[in-house]
């Protein structure tokens, strides 16, 4: 065995969570090899130093405006999704209107009702199809938890 | 990522994004592991969208560690506080892979399975980061080791 896999066995022993084997293993190549015992010694030294501070606790008043903050953010992003369904439920219902009031009107020729019908046909078809697309694409992504 | 404000912002958006993926979780996991990576997950594209790569200095009052023992002399208090700014420095200039596991085994005293849980590596890899992740903060702490 070479020394890099004993240099990580070294980070086990500081942290002690080598077994029995691996701690004796490692233990007898420190007797042998001044490199890996100057690094053990060096890492250890590390360690005290880690070891001499720990993060600050944070204020109770911090912590009080932290979740009142997350709270907002949270009222906020509902607040943005019914918002958003309000809007497409009226833009739509407005343009069933507006499309039936067209149709039903008689001083516009039958072309230019086909011609709306198909174009306003061919965009739903359209958007329907990136929808279903995009939902598709989504249920097999496996990496979706990633965050882009 | 940096500093307090960052932090917690981001934070408090893991919150937000666990909250809303909620029924995505499964209770077969820890909860602190899936919110976790969540978390994480953001830290390492908000920084990979500021693209930080410049040396890191800072000011001794941004420094958010404190010192373990207070029955110290002045003289050993002094070279404390310098020793604290430093290693932030230090730890602040590694790698964020490298950062992180630092952070969740020296600071968090997580065991070598939970990191392994947490950051989805194998055993072994744990222990090789994490010597990796000393070495290159000692090197970075080279005035004081």
């Amino acid at each position: 065995m070479g020394c890099e896999k004993f240099e990580f066995l070294i980070s086990g022993l500081l942290d002690r969570e080598l077994d029995t084997s691996q701690e004796q293993m490692l233990r007898g190549h420190l007797r042998v090899c001044e490199k890996c015992r100057r690094k053990h010694e060096e890492l250890l030294r590390l360690k005290e130093v880690t070891d001499s501070v720990r993060f600050k606790d944070l204020s109770e008043e911090v912590w009080a405006g932290y979740w009142k903050s997350i709270y907002r953010r949270v009222e906020r992003s509902l607040g943005w999704i019914l918002l958003s369904a309000g809007a497409i439920i009226l833009i739509s219902f407005g343009l069933y209107e507006s499309l039936s009031q067209f149709l039903a009107d008689p001083e516009v020729s039958l072309l230019v009702k086909i011609g709306v019908s198909t174009l306003g046909l061919g965009f739903i078809i359209l958007l329907v199809s990136v929808i279903r697309e995009r939902i598709f694409a989504y249920r097999r992504d496996r990496y979706k938890e990633v965050q882009r | 990522m940096g500093n307090r404000e960052a932090a917690l912002d981001l934070s408090q958006e893991a919150f937000v994004r666990a909250y809303k993926a909620i029924h995505r979780y499964k209770p077969d996991f820890r909860f602190f592991t899936w919110f976790y990576k969540i978390l994480s997950n953001l830290c390492l594209t908000n920084l990979e969208k500021r693209r930080v790569r410049r040396k890191y200095e800072v000011s001794l009052e941004e420094v958010p560690f404190e010192l373990t023992t207070s029955k110290l002399d002045p003289a050993t208090i002094y070279e404390q506080k310098e020793l604290k700014k430093k290693l932030w420095e230090g730890l602040s200039n590694l790698p964020p892979d490298f950062k992180e596991i630092i952070i969740l085994r020296h600071f968090r005293c997580f065991s070598y399975r939970e990191i392994s849980e947490i950051l989805q590596i194998p055993l072994g890899s744990v222990m090789s980061r994490l010597y990796y992740a000393r070495m290159k903060l000692k090197e970075e702490l080279k005035d004081l080791i």
